[in-house]
């Protein structure tokens, strides 16, 4: 039921866990002692401050039945809070309600939100916000620091956008998070982060992201232009013509451009969204004409990639990597990770072959040829291409005749030269290609 | 020679618990020193959270030195305080089961150019796997977990691990068994299955 690959990798994982666990320093008995001497006071002080809010609580409740009138009551929900609910005035009224004395007004840190009629925000503080239920359309300035929005299921951290937030049904229902501009991260949903890109949505409980949908844009284009006009303006600003690799947040070409003020809304409605409707969730979006990225940046935006689960992308920006640095130990470097990137994670054997055969061939001195010259034989190996496995095990031992894996190969090659039949007849065995 | 430096050990913890039992401060910190590595290790597998693993030892020892007039002295220290931490993390696990959000800890780790090294992928599927692992075993149920952790992670010996649990070698070894098998189900769902 389960193959050998599958027990060493379990196997692998808990060797981890085991090693992290032997790794941390031992607390010496000063810090055990410290702690519980810490701990004696906070449990009087947490009796202390029980006590006297119990009796706080007892005498204001009977300061309340003698002078508060009989029907006047709270603000509905009861509970109490330091900062205002903002909810449409009434459920079901045409008009929203927004928050924020202007379209570009807002109400602390740079946030501008409309809560559709019905929707419930609650306002933790400037740069927190609560959507219990209904839609939410946010504005976030970029630059002002990180801004949560959490929804019953999940978190939205927003560093500068134009995004949507909808709730059904509290966490029962999901969430669903729709971005015009930007990026946001969300959190939640039973897994890694999600980066939702521009012009890109998440569906509830739903791990990988789709085009935004087209009344969501125009409705975000319609209530924010001057922020969607900025971030035009500022990407504009930003050397034209360079190219970027996908995955970099907003960009002009997008719905940003679209919702230019001059564009209006039917010019958002017609403009493709970046990622373009109908192109599959999860697969990155062609090479735009932005500013270049350093290196280090774009390894980063990759390894987010990875960890947000999105290998398709992250093989894409490794390729771009490959294709446009100027630097070869870049590309070089770009090259080997795509290569285990389609092996590993994608499973595309034949795509990561091609990858380690231009490796190969772009670098004749490059520095991570024994990797690859071992990785096109494994994969020739896994294929029971014996002829081809045959011939890059003797050119592999030609090239690295005191290798890591020189000695293996050898006696690979003698073994499938002795006995083809049983030497084909053994792939993912326990020896080894080369 | 090894069971008179054994017998020498034994007598010096017993001599530690008598003292510790007095409320000797020197005594308790000599108990706490030589067990306090192999605890934390053992906690680190029991939790997933290194500073809630830390907080178990505390409270551990705090259960441990506060209840040393029930300690009959039948097992070593260590195997008492292992017992008690086990306790308190099987109440953990329940807590954990009734609070626990959808909220997955993220861990972003900010790739400095120092740090790049041809291996990129190969670091990250090993955090994806333990990630997904830990994962695995916080969804399984307690019984099941503590006889995974006992038997596949910490490698205890089957009559140790069950004295600790207080449980059958047998039964325990059939849980450990059970679990492993919805950990490896979890752990191809989550990472897809292996291939070549």
């Amino acid at each position: 039921m389960w193959t050998d690959r599958e027990i060493e990798r379990l196997d692998r994982a808990i060797e981890r866990i085991r090693s992290d666990a032997a790794s941390i320093p031992a607390p010496p008995w000063g810090g055990f002692a410290d702690v519980e001497a810490r701990r004696r006071r906070r449990r009087r002080a947490a009796t202390v401050r029980a006590t006297a809010g119990l009796l706080a609580a007892a005498c204001l409740a009977v300061i309340a039945w003698a002078v508060v009138p009989a029907g006047v009551s709270g603000d509905g929900d009861g509970t109490a809070r330091s900062t205002p609910v903002a909810t449409a005035p009434t459920p079901g009224a045409a008009e929203p309600d927004r928050r924020g004395p202007d379209p570009g007004g807002d109400v602390g840190a740079g946030v501008s939100y409309v809560a559709e009629p019905g929707a419930v925000v609650r306002e933790m503080s400037e740069r927190i916000f609560v959507v219990e239920i209904g839609t939410v359309w946010f504005a976030v300035e970029p630059g002002g620091g990180e801004v949560r929005v959490r929804t019953p299921d999940r978190e939205i951290v927003v560093h500068g956008t134009v995004f949507a937030v909808s709730v059904r049904d509290g966490a029962r229902g999901g969430s669903r998070i729709g971005v015009l501009t930007g990026r946001v991260e969300v959190r939640g949903g039973g897994g890694e982060s999600v980066f939702v890109e521009a012009g890109a949505e998440l569906a509830p409980f739903a791990r990988t992201t789709a085009p935004l949908d087209p009344a969501w844009r125009d409705r975000l284009a319609a209530l924010f232009p001057e922020r969607v006009g900025a971030e035009t303006r500022r990407l504009e600003a930003a050397a034209p013509g360079e190219p970027i690799v996908p995955g970099s947040g907003s960009h002009a070409g997008s719905p940003v451009a679209a919702a230019e003020p001059g564009g209006g809304t039917n010019a958002a409605a017609a403009a493709p969204p970046p990622n373009g409707p109908s192109r599959p969730s999860g697969t990155a979006a062609p090479p735009q004409h932005l500013p270049a990225r350093p290196a280090a940046e774009r390894y980063r935006a990759v390894e987010q990639m990875m960890r947000a689960g999105n290998a398709q992308a992250a093989a894409e920006e490794l390729a771009t990597i490959a294709r446009s640095s100027e630097d070869d130990s870049e590309a070089g470097l770009a090259l080997m990770e795509l290569g285990r990137l389609c092996r590993r994670r994608l499973h595309d054997v034949g795509r990561a072959y091609d990858v380690y055969a231009e490796y190969l061939r772009r670098f004749p001195t490059g520095p991570l040829r024994e990797d690859a010259r071992i990785a096109t034989c494994e994969i020739l190996h896994a294929r029971r291409d014996l002829d081809g496995e045959k011939a890059c095990l003797r050119a592999y031992v030609a090239e690295f005749p005191h290798g890591s894996r020189a000695a293996d190969s050898r006696a690979r090659i003698e073994r499938m030269a002795r006995d083809p039949a049983r030497a084909a007849g053994t792939p993912g065995s326990t020896t080894r290609t080369p | 020679m090894a069971d008179e430096a054994a017998g020498v050990a034994v007598l010096a913890e017993a001599e530690c618990l008598a003292l510790a039992r007095r409320g000797d401060a020197a005594a308790r910190e000599r108990l706490y020193v030589s067990t306090v590595r192999v605890l934390l290790r053992h906690a680190r597998v029991l939790l997933r959270d290194p500073a809630e693993a830390e907080d178990l030892v505390q409270d551990a020892f705090a259960a441990a030195f506060g209840s040393l007039g029930r300690f009959r002295g039948d097992a070593s220290f260590l195997a008492y305080l292992r017992g008690i931490m086990l306790n308190l993390a099987r109440r953990r696990w329940r807590t954990a089961t009734r609070t626990r959000t959808a909220m997955a800890t993220h861990r972003l780790i900010a790739l400095a150019a120092a740090d790049r090294d041809a291996r990129m992928v190969e670091r990250i599927d090993a955090d994806r796997e333990v990630h997904a692992l830990w994962t695995a075993v916080e969804g399984l149920r307690p019984k099941l977990r503590e006889a995974f952790v006992l038997l596949c992670v910490e490698r205890l010996s089957g009559p140790e691990a069950a004295r600790l649990a207080g449980e059958r070698i047998d039964v325990l070894r059939v849980r450990a068994t059970r679990a492993k098998q919805i950990v490896l189900a979890n752990l191809r769902g989550a990472l897809g299955e292996e291939t070549a």
